[in-house]
């Protein structure tokens, strides 16, 4: 079987993280990505932590690897006229292309879409700039912290009560990624209809927003302000992550209704507490949750994680455990899915990436190719896509045009 | 008003889980038909709140009222031969299919792939279960915060000695909904080529294991590193990355690079112990001496408004961002001159602003067309438009209560 998206070329000049995401998903699916490099201004990502010791090499970052496999890579200076007229002509012989550039970026050296919509009138382009093309905020920088913070969901994440901790984590940037993908993927869908293209304004910003919409219609109908949330969610008593007998081990449990609670019940052994009249309901179970979380963690630590789970879960009590890197590389369930998979790399031998995201039936779920070395893929866009000669793409690399 | 993108795709979306109703959402606010199949007694989100003035109300749950909007509602009992027998003749007649739910749910309505492909071969499918439909964990049930936990993500939030803390409200549903959405549409676009549909499995807890957490593994392989919570600063990163009290509210802020961090140094006044030796590997200074960073930066944060950094952060071009309430998101200058926020009236939650298109598709764009359905609003209407249900076999299944008069 052929991949879904096997014939689609993609100009990708996504970096750092938010940026790469959508061209690994499409490259994940068969289609023909190439990534647009400058060697004077690395990818971010290139500049940080290696996987083995700390020599810093562009060839060996842990978050390049994965959200640029499957990718060609073309190292070029867009600042140089050469370099962006070389991606000009190669946007032409392309259907799609992403960028996540401060705005402006692009326009000065003659890339953006009014200049590449003249050289190919059907592509789809996506600019998914921090706080979208316009607006007094426009030229705000596209860090995930940025857009967490101004989204309103880092002002969520906290213990209940207590100050604002921030999401710890990049969230912003594959949601961002993945709501790109799915606009990108909708433009596709009416170019292949009507042979549009059209170019596609994303704001970061305001697709973390979207994941807060329970808060924004929450002080659109009732003025409410929300505060940091905890590991509460409306309907769910019990809902957290409650310790187990090993350093550092946590269970999640949640209940959603009445047969669930019995199960919790039953599982626990029916002890005298969860029998009493401020358990029996789930408003009783909502007003008291306090006192609820405190039994459950004192019964929760007389066991490790897993029996724990294996005990709950039987019982049908929504449960798992809080995995780190190892206990998801190992786990039987992610190992059957292969949820991982190794690849082969020059420099580590082997190395583990995450594998297409989910499972499609009647096409292999697996990672071809690693992510490219600077330059490694120039030879090829230059002379089999854009038929340059050698001696013309030796001038270009003499002079620095190309890496 | 122009048309939408995905202008004559009909979807029928099926199951209570956030993950297809956020799917469904995607699709019909770039134009598709989206068609939500409703049990009887209405989708868990109608349940699920905020609610105007608190009073629990079908029709007016703030969150099915976001999910929801541009769809039809088809609501029928699915226990029921016929109720089944209605939900798979029109999953024949669509060209995608997004459902959620356990397996054994889909499978009790009728939902398995091999029939469904059986009788329309150019079916797109996504279905969205907490651990995919194969697997040992396929059958164990969970909520959000269970597969956030087995995705990886909750271990790294909270402070270091007390509980992990999941991400606020139900993120699963966005990202495997996400997900899902851009599952159907590649498969769209590759069925022109093959003819044939597809059934994309989505594990909930694989959509964080990978994309969110999944790049960390191969660093932990190499190296033993694994990512711990450490309360309001982020740790691997050089400091600072670290959210703090200011004059009048909290700021975040974050100087990676050493070109941020050298303007980091400067916009605060280049303080003497910026260059203690002691915090030179700033990603070692980062889990060695946070609090103590963190201190020294107290006084100055402290001295200002988050007005007032965030035009410094801007000026000297480093990350830094004020943490925003929900009353100073909605009532945000920007998103107002960028139009982003939408309004349209409901008969019951009335007029309600509502967070809008997050992209804006220049030909095509997104819209929305109408509020969210009432509980089987268009089930009379489907039922005749996509399987020519006349009002014989209308009122039939209407006295049989297959569905509601």
């Amino acid at each position: 079987m052929t991949l879904p998206l096997e014939g689609v070329r993609v100009v990708d000049f996504g970096w750092v993280w938010a940026g790469a995401v959508p061209g690994q998903l499409l490259a994940d699916l068969g289609a023909e990505v190439i990534k647009i490099e400058s060697h004077k201004r690395l990818d971010f990502m290139r500049r940080g932590r290696p996987i083995i010791g700390d020599k810093l090499d562009p060839e060996q970052n842990h978050m390049f690897h994965n959200v640029n496999r499957g990718k060609l890579g073309l190292t070029v200076d867009l600042n140089d006229p050469r370099g962006a007229d070389l991606v000009r002509r190669l946007v032409a012989r392309s259907d799609a292309a992403i960028e996540n550039f401060a705005p402006g970026y692009l326009s000065r050296v003659g890339l953006d879409y009014a200049a590449l919509r003249e050289v190919n009138p059907s592509l789809v382009m996506i600019s998914m700039s921090a706080a979208g093309g316009d607006g007094p905020l426009r030229d705000v920088r596209g860090y995930a912290t940025i857009m967490a913070a101004l989204a309103g969901i880092d002002y969520l994440v906290g213990y209940p009560g207590e100050r604002p901790l921030g999401s710890q984590q990049a969230y912003a940037d594959p949601n961002a990624s993945l709501h790109a993908a799915v606009a990108l993927m909708a433009a596709l869908v009416h170019r292949q209809r009507t042979g549009e293209g059209q170019h596609i304004d994303l704001s970061q910003w305001e697709t973390t927003i979207v994941t807060v919409a329970e808060a924004v219609m929450d002080y659109v109908m009732n003025g409410r302000v929300a505060a940091p949330q905890g590991n509460r969610y409306a309907g769910l008593a019990p809902c957290g992550n409650y310790p187990c007998r090993d350093a550092d081990s946590w269970v999640s449990i949640a209940v959603g209704d009445e047969a669930q609670w019995a199960a919790l019940v039953a599982a626990m052994g029916s002890p005298e507490w969860a029998l009493g009249p401020e358990f029996r309901t789930a408003a009783g179970r909502l007003e008291n949750l306090f006192a609820l979380d405190r039994h459950l963690a004192a019964w929760t630590r007389g066991f490790g994680s897993a029996e724990l789970v294996e005990r709950l879960t039987r019982h049908g009590v929504p449960a798992a455990p809080l995995m780190d890197h190892e206990a998801r590389y190992f786990d039987p369930h992610y190992r059957e899915r292969e949820t991982y998979v190794e690849i082969d790399h020059p420099i580590l031998g082997r190395e583990v990436v995450y594998n297409v995201p989910w499972r499609m039936n009647d096409v292999p779920r697996r990672i071809t190719r690693r992510a490219p070395f600077l330059g490694e893929h120039n030879d090829y866009v230059c002379k089999e896509i854009l038929g340059l000669t050698d001696e013309e793409v030796a001038r270009l690399v003499a002079e620095e045009v190309l890496r | 008003m122009a048309r939408g993108a995905l202008e004559g795709l009909r979807v029928v979306e099926f199951g209570g889980r956030p993950g297809a109703a956020y799917a469904g959402k995607l699709l019909a606010d770039l134009g598709a038909d989206v068609i939500k199949v409703e049990p009887l007694e209405g989708d868990p989100a109608r349940r699920h709140g905020p609610f105007p003035g608190d009073r629990p109300d079908p029709e007016a749950s703030g969150l099915f009222l976001f999910a929801n909007a541009n769809k039809r509602s088809v609501a029928v009992d699915g226990a029921r031969p016929a109720g089944r027998a209605i939900v798979l003749d029109l999953v024949e007649r669509a060209d995608a299919l997004v459902a959620g739910g356990m397996p054994a749910e889909l499978e009790a309505a009728g939902l398995r792939w091999a029939d469904l492909e059986a009788r329309n071969p150019r079916l797109v499918a996504a279905v969205v279960t907490p651990y995919g439909l194969t697997g040992p964990y396929r059958d164990r049930p969970a909520h959000d915060i269970n597969v956030a936990a087995a995705g990886g993500v909750s271990l790294g939030i909270g402070a270091p000695d007390r509980e992990p803390l999941k991400l606020p409200y139900d993120q699963t549903g966005f990202q495997a909904g996400l997900v899902a959405a851009f599952a159907v549409l590649a498969s769209v676009l590759g069925r022109t080529r093959t003819g044939r549909g597809r059934l994309n499995d989505i594990s909930e807890a694989e959509v964080w294991a990978t994309i969110h957490t999944g790049p960390g593994v191969v660093a932990w392989l190499f190296s033993g590193r694994l990512r711990r919570r450490s309360g309001h600063r982020l740790l691997g990163l050089p400091w600072p990355h670290t959210v703090l009290p200011c004059r009048d509210g909290y700021f975040a802020l974050q100087a990676s690079e050493r070109r941020h961090w050298e303007a980091f140094v400067e916009m605060i006044g280049s303080p003497e112990w910026t260059r203690d030796p002691k915090y030179r590997d700033r990603v070692r200074a980062n889990e060695e001496h946070g609090d103590e960073l963190d201190a020294h930066l107290a006084p100055w944060l402290a001295a200002r408004t988050r007005a007032e950094i965030f035009e410094l952060t801007r000026r000297y071009r480093i990350a830094g961002a004020p943490l925003l309430a929900m009353d100073e998101v909605v009532g945000h200058e920007h998103l107002a001159a960028r139009g982003f926020w939408a309004e349209v009236s409901h008969p019951r939650a009335g007029r309600l602003r509502y967070p809008g298109a997050p992209y804006r598709l220049g030909r095509t764009p997104w819209s929305l067309r109408r509020a969210a359905p009432l509980l089987g609003e268009h089930t009379r209407e489907v039922l005749r438009e996509v399987l020519d249900v006349d009002d014989a076999r209308w009122d039939a299944l209407a006295a049989d209560g297959v569905v509601r008069p």
